[in-house]
């Protein structure tokens, strides 16, 4: 029988490896034909919003591009809602970083602590926190 | 549904998280979730005697019977006497905290 995990996932991009981790579990748990949920919160939900492209020299040394890149894990997301799994944010959060007018990328949704997330627990197994 | 045991582990001022857990300990425990709170580490100044969020939110846990407790080593260790904790929130030892981590179906830390 097919069962539910809910990662709360609070680190973004520049925490790099956390949010990798939590995206290639999803992954490997939706494979197994399970279901999976992902809540956005704290600088997690700086991984939700279609970025704005700067044009010309980044002024940011390859290497560290690559370290801190948000598109490799907002890659991710995208397959993972088109492969069924739920990822909301926490809007309050968005709030605090300036960003919550700013369209979503994906199947990414907007949300609550106190609604959505909640409701993800309420049907989940396996309750995971990722971050730092 | 899950029980929950929270563990915080952060300060409560120049840091995000632990303001994060007390957020997600309020909505939890408002839709029924078991879920109790533990202040460890850096995280017992959150449970002391003050203003602010998180002192508002820990009396409204409190009011609203949630379950809250606070690391007795990590007072002593930060010089912080139990009469600075604020009034509903157990101290207790190591092995009451193990015995929580061991009850719950999940455990999580800000």
């Amino acid at each position: 029988m097919a069962k539910t995990l809910t990662i709360m996932l609070t680190s973004g991009a520049a925490e790099n490896e956390d949010a990798l981790v939590a995206v290639k579990l999803a992954k490997a748990v939706l494979a197994k034909g399970n279901k999976v949920n992902i809540y956005l919160f704290g600088n997690g939900v700086n991984l939700s919003k279609v970025e704005t492209p700067i044009t010309g020299d980044l002024h940011i040394a390859p290497n560290l591009v690559e370290h801190i890149e948000k598109n490799k894990v907002i890659k991710n997301l995208i397959e993972l809602g088109e492969m069924g799994a739920n990822i909301s944010t926490c809007h309050t959060n968005e709030h605090a970083r300036g960003i919550e007018a700013y369209p979503y990328v994906g199947n990414i949704q907007w949300g609550d602590i106190g609604g959505t997330f909640t409701k993800f627990l309420m049907t989940s197994d396996v309750f995971l926190t990722i971050g730092h | 549904m899950l029980n929950s045991f929270v563990i915080f582990d952060t300060k409560p001022l120049g840091v995000e998280l632990s303001a994060l857990g007390i957020r997600m300990a309020w909505a939890c425990h408002e839709k029924g979730f078991d879920i109790k709170l533990v202040f460890s580490e850096e995280g017992v100044w959150c449970a002391t005697k003050k203003t602010g969020y998180h002192a508002t939110m820990i009396q409204k846990l409190l009011d609203a019977d949630a379950t809250l407790y606070c690391r007795k080593k990590c007072l002593e260790m930060r010089g912080i006497d139990e009469d600075n904790i604020i009034e509903g929130i157990e101290v207790v030892g190591e092995e009451d905290i193990t015995e929580m981590c061991l009850d719950a179906e999940s455990v999580n830390y800000f």
